[in-house]
């Protein structure tokens, strides 16, 4: 079964054409980073500008890389929320008129479920149930997957997102946008226990996660008399590995409830190297298969938007041609009237 | 020659086919449902006019200026649907659109915008004026010359100011269908090489809000 997959849920235009859920043909995304780094965020009109300019031509060159022709496809798959309504307005209008025109089913579906379902990119199905750290930009949820139709959050972010906090302390520390990755790069250079950031513990029995207390933590310190002599490198390792330590304790806490066949790590900011390492240290010290996708798709992608439709097609999530968009979509399947 | 075109830029969703001998069907949509209804008024638009996809000869659409948010939607469906059928794709102006397929040598063509904004373009013979903002600053910069002016679309507020101003002017509704005209006009106009290229016109930079620390 071969699938187009349409991602315009924030500031990437994104296509790809994926068979059987699995294996990626072609992959294109166009990051929009250039038009908003001066405003040192997205914004979300200019980012709904560029997907009307760039979405056809995507599409065109997904299928020049795959050497198919669009007649070929079998379905279309698209990102109908969560996400900035301009963007996804666009997103969802080219899917359904694709799939009008090729007379093929039109598949509306989750971002947050797309992220997960990126683990499963060129590679094996992971056994079921499997714990999902789903960590973004707009996300922080831990997620129990029982199976593709199946999945609980055990934890949610109460404030700021994982990569939210990173982009603002980047700014913090006066580094360029998108300021997550260049964050990295420096602490990378940094000691992680120079400074002794705050670690959110959560509410008894919650696998909840916090990171504005974090984040304002730094702020003060950077505006203390010590803050302003400390070295860059090391506020930012020792930032990071708060928000790591947080993150791994969740993992931890939720394998201490209950067992599960894996761990998967999505999200933009499972691009991180030091969590990378660090939940690939834990996992192999307690003998848990750890899942992190490539880099190219732990961020915004279309092939992860593919392969969630392909799992999820035997719940008969099949949309009309009425599709909407939701920027608020909820993460249960059932919130939007499905089985 | 049978063209279909879609407008989403001037309040409602419309959509419409024509031949060689006029217009043979039309439909609107309320301009907030254009995502949710557009596709169906289209389906449904063919099956009334018993047109396939295969003897349409070129897609026309609305490029503004106008609703940014119908705009998007219209133009995603007319790229899509031009991709999927690989026909040509034409884009027409939202001015072409109120002055109709039978323009006369001068007009004056206005489009509300967001609340107090209005886009404007002044026809005089060969000579073009467009002019983005609110109503006053627009029609100060169009310099309008003396006698009756036709004015096309004619937002209220727009009438106010050229009456304060003493112009006269004869004024003609905005097309209950935008759609009809857009195909009407597209039997005659060349589609670009690249539907890619077709790019909405705004008429107005985007209102950025800078990301703000809390």
């Amino acid at each position: 079964m071969l699938l187009l997959g349409i991602e315009t849920s924030c500031d990437d235009t994104a296509t790809a054409l994926v068979r059987d859920g699995r294996h990626v043909l072609a992959s294109v995304s166009t990051d929009q980073d250039a038009f908003h780094a001066k405003y040192g965020g997205i914004v979300p009109e200019i980012a709904s500008r560029q997907h009307v300019a760039l979405l056809s031509a995507a599409v065109e060159d997904a299928l020049a890389r795959a050497k198919l022709a669009l007649e070929e496809v079998d379905g279309i798959a698209v990102t109908c929320g969560p996400g900035l309504i301009g963007s996804l307005v666009v997103g969802v209008a080219s899917a359904k008129a694709l799939a009008f025109a090729l007379e093929k089913p039109l598949y509306g579906v989750n971002h947050l479920h797309g992220h997960i379902f990126a683990a499963f990119l060129d590679r094996a199905e992971p056994q079921y149930p499997f714990l999902a750290l789903l960590v973004s930009g707009g996300h922080s949820q831990v997620v129990r997957v029982e199976s593709p139709t199946r999945m609980e959050i055990l934890g949610r972010t109460k404030d700021d997102a994982a990569g939210e906090a990173y982009d603002k302390t980047a700014r913090l520390l006066g580094l360029p946008y998108p300021g997550g990755p260049e964050l990295d790069l420096l602490a990378q250079r940094g000691d992680p226990r120079a400074h002794a950031f705050p670690r959110h513990r959560p509410d008894r029995g919650t696998l909840d996660l916090s990171f504005s207390g974090l984040k304002t933590s730094v702020r003060y310190f950077l505006e203390s008399e010590d803050g302003k002599r400390a070295k860059k490198e090391d506020v930012a390792a020792s930032f990071q590995a708060a928000v790591v330590d947080v993150l791994i304790a969740r993992v931890a806490a939720a394998f201490a409830q209950r067992d599960y066949a894996a761990v998967v790590l999505s999200g933009g900011v499972a691009a991180n190297s030091a969590l990378q390492a660090a939940l690939r240290e834990w996992s192999a010290r307690n003998g848990v298969e750890a899942l992190i996708p490539p880099p190219q798709y732990c961020t915004d992608n279309a092939a992860m938007i593919a392969a969630a439709a392909y799992y999820q097609r035997d719940a008969a999530i099949v949309d009309p041609l009425t599709l909407s968009a939701d920027p608020n979509l909820s993460f249960s399947l059932s919130s939007r009237g499905r089985a | 020659m049978i063209s279909l075109a879609l407008d989403g830029a001037l309040g409602a969703f419309s959509a419409a086919l024509a031949d060689d001998r006029g217009l043979l069907a039309q439909r609107r949509e309320d301009g907030k449902r254009a995502l949710e209804l557009g596709l169906a008024a289209v389906a449904s638009l063919m099956r009334e006019a018993r047109v396939g996809h295969e003897q349409i000869t070129r897609i026309a659409v609305g490029i503004g200026p106008g609703g940014f948010t119908g705009l998007r939607i219209a133009i995603s469906y007319a790229k899509a649907l031009s991709l999927a059928w690989r026909i040509p794709l034409v884009p027409i102006s939202s001015f072409d659109m109120l002055e109709g397929d039978a323009p006369s040598d001068r007009a004056l063509a206005v489009v509300a915008g967001r609340p107090g904004i209005i886009y404007a373009r002044f026809r005089d013979g060969r000579n073009e004026t467009r002019a983005g903002g609110t109503t006053a600053e627009v029609l100060g910069r169009l310099a309008l010359p003396e006698g009756r002016i036709p004015v096309f679309g004619a937002p209220e507020d727009a009438l106010a100011v050229l009456a304060e101003r003493g112009i006269d002017v004869e004024c003609i509704p905005a097309p209950t269908y935008p759609a009809a005209v857009a195909a009407l006009i597209a039997r005659v106009r060349e589609a670009p090489a690249q539907s890619h290229a077709i790019r909405p016109d705004y008429g107005e930079l985007p209102a950025a809000k800078i990301p703000r620390l809390s």
